[in-house]
């Protein structure tokens, strides 16, 4: 035992400090964002030590201020808020200032919203209307699960029904009996509807919150919060930049290969070129871009975040409506209009995924599409194709040209790495002409 | 070297002579470049260059699209360059291909042998005293400088206008698209190597002996760059905020900044702005021309 006395006292001295690893949580006093991005609203908030806030020009952002417990969260290594054990919102006044020009806001009870049927369009009802629009939207929500639950207690009566006279209708035949009577009954037995999805809303209203509904034009403003007694409440400077997007109303595109539905890629840029082997087909999807500048657009989404100040992104906003793909290729101009498609999982080793036009009537009713999207034929030879939206009329979108460039290795490959040799050759001859002509 | 020059006092006779002589010059300096075997060697190895990185290219690319990850010079490249300036900065640098990067990287050894070779020969020329020679009789120290720098720019045009034709040849062979961004970069790669070699010029009037100027060419080149790089990188906002101080009252003087602010015009499709960026880089590089001129007017080409 004395012998193992000091091995024990020496393990017990290095594992002393292998204890599961809690974040410090501190106090603090952060903005909480929910900035408007262009397509829709991201959730995020400025630390204490953040000076700057950045949000878009034009559009219901909404900021509150509050004391809560923060912490480094080292595996996705960013700072995180902890609510639950404290989460303190302040009421007072927003006071935004710009070059002499000072505004103030009042808290206000919101819930923003993006109604279906118009793609990517976001409203904001506040006050006594916000509470109306939760309540409506809550009320369409328990309408439709009534009546999925109505649907489930009548499909299993239905096939509980279909089961029973199945087996009367066998064991009817069994017997050498008449069977058409409960045949016909079998035959005029309907299968309840599944309940169409509610279309009101594309994204529902959330609870309503409170907070300061800060909509500005584009600039640098700072911000304060002054608390109900006139008194400034420390900690709360922070400079707001307002910013508008350089360009509006570009169009990018989502491609998805064939054998990747998983991998989808962007085309951004309007002079961008998508390059592929040819192994399969692309599906399209059109989307309209606003061109942002990165780091603004960066801090936006995160107020952790970074990016480049001097570089400027397209950012996706809405879904290009009723639009139609036109492709010119080798075998000539094709208009292709939008599809549904079924992914369908590779069976064996393989893998992989296919993809293949939507059957609605072989799929049966509760079950939708996975893809709506345009389908280009690529041609498996080198080839170029271009292609371009159209809208409803007829007319080329305005910065939806692309090209499509199917690229294969050239047989000529080592003709071009020769040619990289040209010059030491000019070389070789210069130098061989110039010591002819010396000697002569 | 043909019909003697004779050389007048003043006024446009006297910059007629000026340039005439400075002509002469040039073709004889360019006849001695192009019988040394640097320019050839920068330029098969800008090729091959070319050459390895857009077959790099192709080979990255598949169903889906370009894919760095399949090339080990394209992968290191694109996660140095997003950890560096950001993930926008490689998908727009790659937007349109590849010749663009390549167009910057093959010409870079070229441009960068010319300019230094141009540099420490006038250096030398003017330690032998040579020039001073040529001052006694032909010519004088401004006709020499811009002899030098004429040959530069003509060399280099021929440069970049032959690695764009092997570009051209490379894009046709594997299917890729040249791109809009290559045919705007050509005017702003050529341009900038006139500022630099105008810069050249400078540094050979300003300092004393070849080593120097040299050394001062180089410091400046490095020095531009850093700023450049430093003011755009997104990996240390220290490096950039301390970048962006300097630059600010420094990037009037840098061509990079003049081809940076062509590049973001381009980006914004602002052609008046594009067009405001080469005139600003042509400008620096004929002030860096001009203020050569001066130092070499009050210092004489003595060494």
């Amino acid at each position: 035992m004395k012998r193992l006395a000091p091995a024990l006292l020496l393990l017990g001295c290095l594992t002393a400090g292998l204890n599961a690893d809690v974040p410090i949580r501190v106090e603090q006093l952060i903005y909480s964002l929910t900035a408007f991005n262009g397509g829709g609203y991201s959730s995020s908030f400025a630390l204490q030590t953040a000076d700057t806030i950045y949000l878009q020009a034009g559009v219901d952002n909404f900021v509150s201020v509050r004391k809560t417990l923060v912490y480094w969260w080292p595996i996705t290594a960013e700072w995180k808020t902890d609510t639950e054990a404290l989460n303190q919102p302040f009421t007072g006044t927003l006071e935004l200032k710009d070059r002499g020009h000072t505004r103030r806001l009042s808290l206000q009870r919101y819930s923003y919203f993006s109604p279906g049927g118009e793609a990517g369009s976001w409203k904001v009802a506040t006050g006594p209307d916000a509470d109306a629009e939760v309540a409506r939207a809550a009320k369409i929500s328990d309408d439709y699960f009534a009546a999925v639950t109505v649907f489930q207690q009548r499909s299993k009566e239905y096939d509980a029904r279909v089961g029973a006279l199945g087996g009367r209708i066998a064991e009817l035949r069994r017997e050498g009996r008449d069977v058409t009577a409960d045949v016909n009954v079998l035959n005029a037995l309907q299968r309840p509807m599944a309940p169409q999805e509610p279309s009101d809303y594309d994204v529902p209203p959330g609870p309503v919150q409170e907070g300061f509904i800060v909509n500005l034009p584009s600039g640098e403003f700072s911000a304060r919060l002054i608390n109900p007694d006139g008194t400034i409440l420390e900690g709360s400077d922070k400079r707001i930049i307002v910013y508008l997007p350089r360009r509006t109303g570009g169009v990018g595109y989502e491609v998805i290969p064939g054998d990747k539905w998983t991998r989808p890629e962007e085309s951004k840029t309007p002079s961008s070129v998508l390059y592929v082997n040819g192994s399969t087909d692309v599906y399209l999807r059109p989307f309209f871009e606003d061109e942002v500048n990165d780091l603004a657009y960066e801090k936006t989404l995160s107020n952790q975040s970074t990016g480049n100040p001097s570089l400027y992104r397209w950012v996706r906003t809405r879904a290009v409506p009723e639009a139609r793909i036109q492709v010119t290729g080798p075998d000539g101009v094709q208009e292709i209009a939008e599809q549904a498609f079924a992914v369908e999982q590779g069976k064996g080793t393989g893998l992989g995924y296919t993809i293949v036009p939507f059957d609605s009537q072989a799929a049966g009713s509760d079950q939708a599409p996975n893809l709506s999207a345009f389908h280009v034929p690529v041609p498996h030879e080198r080839s170029v194709l271009r292609f371009r939206a159209r809208n409803n009329g007829g007319q080329t979108v305005p910065g939806s040209e692309r090209e499509l460039r199917v690229v294969a290795r050239s047989a000529l490959r080592p003709l071009f790495a020769g040619l990289a040799g040209f010059p030491i050759v000019l070389l070789l001859i210069v130098r061989t002409v110039r010591a002819r002509r010396g000697r002569g | 070297m043909g019909r003697e020059i004779t050389r007048p006092m003043t006024g446009k006779t006297l910059m007629s002579w000026r340039t005439h002589a400075a002509v002469v010059i040039a073709r004889r300096q360019m006849t001695e470049t192009l019988l040394s075997p640097g320019p050839y060697v920068a330029l098969a190895a800008g090729m091959l260059i070319a050459y390895f990185l857009s077959t790099g290219f192709v080979n990255s690319i598949d169903s889906s699209g370009f894919d760095p990850r399949l090339s080990a010079f394209w992968s290191s490249a694109s996660r140095a360059l997003a950890g560096g300036f950001g993930p926008t900065f490689v998908e727009r640098l790659l937007s349109e291909g590849p010749f663009f990067a390549l167009l910057a990287l093959s010409c870079a050894p070229v441009l960068f042998l010319l300019s230094v070779a141009s540099v420490f020969r006038f250096g030398q020329e003017k330690s032998a005293g040579a020039v001073e020679l040529l001052a006694y009789g032909p010519a004088d120290g401004t006709s020499y400088l811009l002899a030098s720098f004429l040959k530069d720019a003509v060399l280099s045009a021929g440069m970049v206008a032959f690695l764009a034709l092997y570009l051209l040849a490379l894009s046709l062979m594997e299917n890729l698209a040249l791109g809009p961004m290559f045919i705007a970069a050509l005017p702003v790669v050529f341009l900038l190597c006139v500022a630099f070699c105008a810069y050249g010029a400078l540094c050979s009037a300003v300092a004393e002996n070849a080593a120097s100027s040299l050394a001062l060419f180089i410091g400046i080149g490095v020095f531009f760059s850093v700023l450049q790089v430093g003011s755009s990188v997104v990996a240390s906002q220290g490096v950039r905020a301390a970048a962006e101080t300097v630059s600010a009252v420094v990037q009037w003087i840098s061509p990079l900044f003049y081809a940076s602010m062509c590049a973001r015009a381009y980006g914004g499709g602002s052609l008046p702005e594009f067009l405001l960026g080469l005139a600003l880089l042509l400008a620096v590089g004929l002030a860096s021309l001009a203020g050569a001129h001066l130092v070499i007017r009050r210092k004489g080409v003595r060494a």
